[in-house]
């Protein structure tokens, strides 16, 4: 897990009934978590508790206009699929690529109407 | 008057606190429960449960004829009011009484006087309990407050004199401020409590919040079981709540105990009831008020005295003297309590609602848990966001803080936010002042 410049090894121990047992730099610890509604995981360790949303599965929200113009992929994983090409056209809501993360598959949707200019990550099978 | 079907006029943890008692003692409990409520724990636990309306309180919980009606609809011969919502209200106590059932709670006309914090001094000024020096008189026009603020002398506490749980109260530091204070204050008043008539009160400078337990029974017998600190308030709301008070010695304890006594013997007092003082610096301490019911923080007291104070309640309404006389009375140990809330501290503490998707309750030596919540339920916002009090109790004061602060880190509730790190922040802070 990478969290800003610094680096760390979490080995997950077991994770089941709303435990998660994990190892981080030998120390055994265990965290809870649940899920809630709209992709919303919950967790606690400790004295803190947080809910945070899944924006791979989120749901494009049609109020959005065009941003930044960047699209960066919101969590690790590998490309399964791509579906569009640099000079492409693409409307709110399509398709771009699938990732795939956690053993499950994620299809990363345009958040706005645009054109594909840089193709930085559609080399297939990229981690 | 003998009973054997309980109705338990509530909802939440207490409902569920009464009912465990109630059964235990081989009689049955009926629940009540809004449309809101309709998988609430107290639901599912009571022997039999009675729809009564829609999730507003008007329309439920506080409906007086739709109470009366569950109970004789169900065959419940005695009602419990558990704290809130009806508890405190003298015409819902004569109604049940003159319906044919059992009160589970003081007379009517003790509640009466004691739900006005001016009529409560009035009764028991002549009994020798000290007051706080003030202003409790029917004039109620501002230029009478101004002259009884100015021979009191500042700083001054304004109170509703119908009120409780802090609304309708300011402090007032000095002249200038008088006149708004009592405006803001008696607005307040009106819609909370649908009185604006207000009292003064010169203002304990660092005051700590002393309560005793007291029991009356119907055979003319009262007794107290000890104190309580809850000098942690945030708001004027109790945050955490000790017994017996680090502040309080034996002797100390004897002098306040006699003086609780003395306040419910003033009004007959039959049943549990809270005696509130202030506790200055020096050792004096003042008569703030009496609470004609079941306290929420009624749990630190059971771990010190080793008693069950709804079984007494039981007990009492049936007619039986109290069990223990006062030398009877020992206190062992330390016992602490915090109240776990639906809130969000990060954001001026708003209330937070939505489906607990995850509730862990602590365990373990020492630890005892209140609740009213489980895994899957609706947190909505009809109610007091109030979801478990979290109890620790142990030989020092020290253990059972200790204990307190590893069952808050045990203690887990996802799906909405809660006040745990606050709690915990709070006895971190607490421990380091011991």
């Amino acid at each position: 897990v990478t969290s800003g410049e610094h680096s760390f090894e979490i080995v997950v121990l077991s994770c089941r009934n709303h435990c998660l047992h994990f190892e981080l730099d030998g120390v055994r610890d265990v965290a809870y978590f649940a899920f809630g509604l709209d992709n919303e995981l919950w967790l606690q360790f400790g004295l803190e508790t947080d809910s945070v949303v899944d924006v791979l599965l989120a749901e494009v929200d049609s109020a959005d206009s065009a941003g930044s113009g960047k699209i960066i992929a919101p969590m690790p994983g590998s490309v399964l699929r791509v579906d569009v090409a640099v000079g492409d056209s693409v409307t709110k809501g399509q398709s771009l690529l699938v990732l795939e993360a956690m053993k499950m598959e994620h299809t990363i949707s345009a958040p706005f109407d645009g054109v594909i200019d840089y193709d930085r990550w559609c080399s297939w099978g990229m981690g | 008057m003998s009973f054997t079907k309980i109705l338990i006029a509530n909802r939440g943890e207490i409902a569920c606190r009464i009912i465990r008692t109630v059964q235990a003692l081989g009689y049955e409990a009926v629940a009540l429960f809004s449309d809101a409520d309709e998988d609430a724990p107290h639901v599912a636990l009571a022997d039999l449960a009675v729809r009564i309306g829609p999730a507003d309180v008007g329309e439920s919980y506080l409906h007086i004829d739709r109470v009366l009606a569950a109970a004789h609809k169900t065959g419940a011969d005695a009602v419990h009011p558990g704290y809130g919502f009806l508890s405190e209200n003298a015409d819902f106590a004569s109604r049940v009484e003159a319906a044919g059932l059992t009160w589970i709670g003081p007379q009517p006309e003790a509640i009466e006087i004691m739900g006005n914090k001016a009529a409560a001094k009035r009764a028991v000024a002549d009994s020798g309990v000290p007051l706080v020096p003030g202003y409790a008189g029917s004039e109620q026009d501002d230029t009478t407050f101004v002259a009884a603020a100015a021979e009191i002398g500042y700083p001054v506490m304004v109170k509703a004199a119908a009120g409780g749980g802090g609304r309708g109260m300011r402090l007032v530091q000095t002249a200038a401020g008088l006149v708004a204070g009592l405006a803001s204050a008696r607005s307040e008043s009106l819609k909370a409590f649908g009185s604006d008539e207000l009292l003064l009160e010169k203002a304990i400078v660092n005051p700590r919040h002393i309560e005793f337990q007291i029991f009356g029974d119907q055979h003319g017998n009262v007794i107290h079981l000890g104190e309580r600190d809850c000098s942690i308030q945030r708001r004027h709301q109790k945050v955490v709540e000790e017994a017996p008070s680090p502040a309080v010695s034996a002797e100390l304890r004897q002098k306040m105990g006699a003086a609780a006594v003395a306040a419910a013997q003033a009004v007959n007092y039959v049943g549990a009831g809270t005696v509130e003082f202030l506790l200055d610096e020096t050792g004096d301490f003042y008569f703030i008020e009496m609470n004609t019911r079941l306290q929420v923080e009624h749990p630190v007291t059971e771990l010190i005295t080793g008693l069950d104070l709804v079984e007494w309640q039981l007990l009492v309404a049936d007619g039986q003297p109290l069990p223990l006389t006062q030398n009877e009375v020992t206190l062992t140990g330390h016992a602490i309590e915090v109240r776990l809330y639906a809130e969000s501290p990060e954001n001026d503490f708003l209330p937070s609602t939505g489906t607990v998707w995850l509730y862990k309750a602590p365990s373990g030596s020492g630890i005892r848990v209140d609740d009213g919540l489980r895994s899957g339920q609706s947190i909505t916002p009809f109610y007091d966001a109030m979801v478990a009090k979290i109890i620790t109790s142990g030989a020092t004061r020290a253990i059972a803080m200790r204990r307190l602060r590893r069952a808050l880190l045990q203690t887990t509730v996802l799906g909405v936010e809660t006040n745990r790190g606050f709690l915990l922040e709070t006895v971190n802070h607490l421990r380091l002042c011991m």
